[in-house]
């Protein structure tokens, strides 16, 4: 923080003082060591580059999460983006309760539910990982075959149960934080996690 | 023992069950064909992977960002450009009520004037002007004054909250004294004071 004194541009009798962050470069701290709170605190503080930080910090796991929901790579990148313009909108009303990283899976399950809410997103080819490597053709469209399969399961769950699969499985957060996510308690975020299982394994014996 | 709970499921599939659950879990064939089932779904959906973009992509993701938060309003810069206004900026919402209020006062009290210039040009008697030009619901006309015009849009984008928010208090007798006695010079200056700070800060 600084604090400026303005002299002779007002008239004799005011004085007018200014406190506020200081936005001398020979005062400003790297960045790229910063923590995620000294990020967003540089961030309020008028750095727009502190937020590049954010993102190149955040943007794969927000970008997978995202794809996750939607099952293609343009919607997934569009969202993403959505996700980061939120939250620098919304820096200010962060109170660092949560980690940012927390924060940002919060917006982009918001906005991944809402987008796959109002339109179905057309989805790209996935596939079942541990491929061999000289894969028969037949086997390599069977895994691909199974996979669809699946996403199109998850696809069905009721929404928080298949938030609470996605941040499980494919992010491997803890139910505490995944908790924090859904704002549902510990409890019922491992009872969604296995209702989640036991659904997905009807909806793929329907299949 | 009753058979687990949802809850207790899910900490199987962790291998963080309590030992009297997991003793029971053992046991009872009804909550052990659950626990499996559970487990071979977890499988299925843990085997599905999503593809990577391209490695150039990601910077390409953040400059997309950086792009689209250009046209945000800056979060500090703002409020600094703004800050050192706001003893000014309160005293004339303060000076502009009082005006506001002495317009619509009941009648025999005197009408009173705005600061002094303010109407310079508009009419040569500054105490009625105002009052003709400004009835209940109609602005302040100021009269061609730009410091003046400044002053007043600065003050419209000030609320009370915020200045509340702020730290900032009103003390009217100070008000007066710094806003109802400036002179046309001190508010030529101001405004020109304004007019650079809104330049720099993009306004």
């Amino acid at each position: 923080m600084s604090t400026h004194v303005w002299i002779g541009a007002v008239p004799p009798e005011w004085k007018v003082t200014v406190t506020g962050a200081a936005t001398d470069a020979r005062e400003q701290p790297p960045l790229d060591a910063s923590d995620d709170a000294a990020l967003v605190a540089a961030c309020l503080a008028g750095r727009r580059d502190a937020f590049d930080v954010i993102v190149e910090r955040h943007r794969r796991h927000v970008y997978r999460l995202c794809y996750r929901f939607v099952g293609n790579h343009e919607d997934a990148s569009d969202l993403a983006q959505d996700v980061f313009v939120r939250a620098y909108r919304g820096l200010r009303g962060f109170k660092g309760q949560s980690s940012i990283g927390t924060w940002l899976y919060r917006i982009a399950v918001n906005v991944s539910l809402n987008k796959v809410a109002s339109k179905t997103p057309p989805q790209e080819p996935i596939a079942e990982s541990a491929a061999a490597p000289f894969e028969h053709p037949a086997e390599a469209l069977m895994r691909d075959e199974r996979a669809e399969q699946v996403r199109a399961a998850i696809a069905r769950l009721p929404r928080k149960q298949r938030a609470t699969l996605i941040l499980r499985i494919y992010h491997e957060l803890p139910h505490e934080q995944i908790a924090g996510i859904l704002g549902s308690s510990v409890g019922a975020v491992k009872a969604n996690f296995f209702h989640a299982l036991g659904n997905l394994r009807k909806l793929l014996r329907d299949a | 023992m009753t058979h687990l709970s949802p809850s207790e499921f899910a900490d199987a599939l962790d291998g963080t069950l309590r030992p009297e659950c997991a003793a029971h879990l053992e046991t009872c064939a009804g909550c052990r064909a659950q626990a499996d089932a559970a487990a071979e779904a977890l499988a299925r959906a843990s085997r599905v992977e999503i593809p990577d973009p391209s490695p150039l992509f990601w910077d390409h993701l953040s400059a997309r960002v950086r792009d689209a938060i250009a046209s945000e309003r800056p979060h500090a810069p703002g409020r600094f450009a703004w800050s050192w206004l706001r003893p000014v900026t309160l005293a004339l919402m303060a000076a502009l009520a009082t005006l506001a209020i002495a317009l619509t006062l009941p009648r025999g009290r005197p009408p009173v004037a705005p600061p002094a210039g303010v109407d310079a040009g508009a009419s040569p008697s500054r105490g009625a002007a105002p009052r003709a030009a400004a009835g209940p619901g109609s602005e302040i006309v100021s009269g061609g004054d730009e410091a003046w015009d400044l002053l007043s849009e600065a003050v419209s984008e000030v609320g009370l909250e915020e200045a509340h928010a702020a730290g900032l208090t009103v003390r009217p007798g100070e008000i007066d004294r710094a806003v109802l006695d400036m002179t046309p010079v001190e508010r030529a200056a101001l405004g020109r004071l304004l007019r650079q700070e809104l330049k720099r800060a993009g306004a």
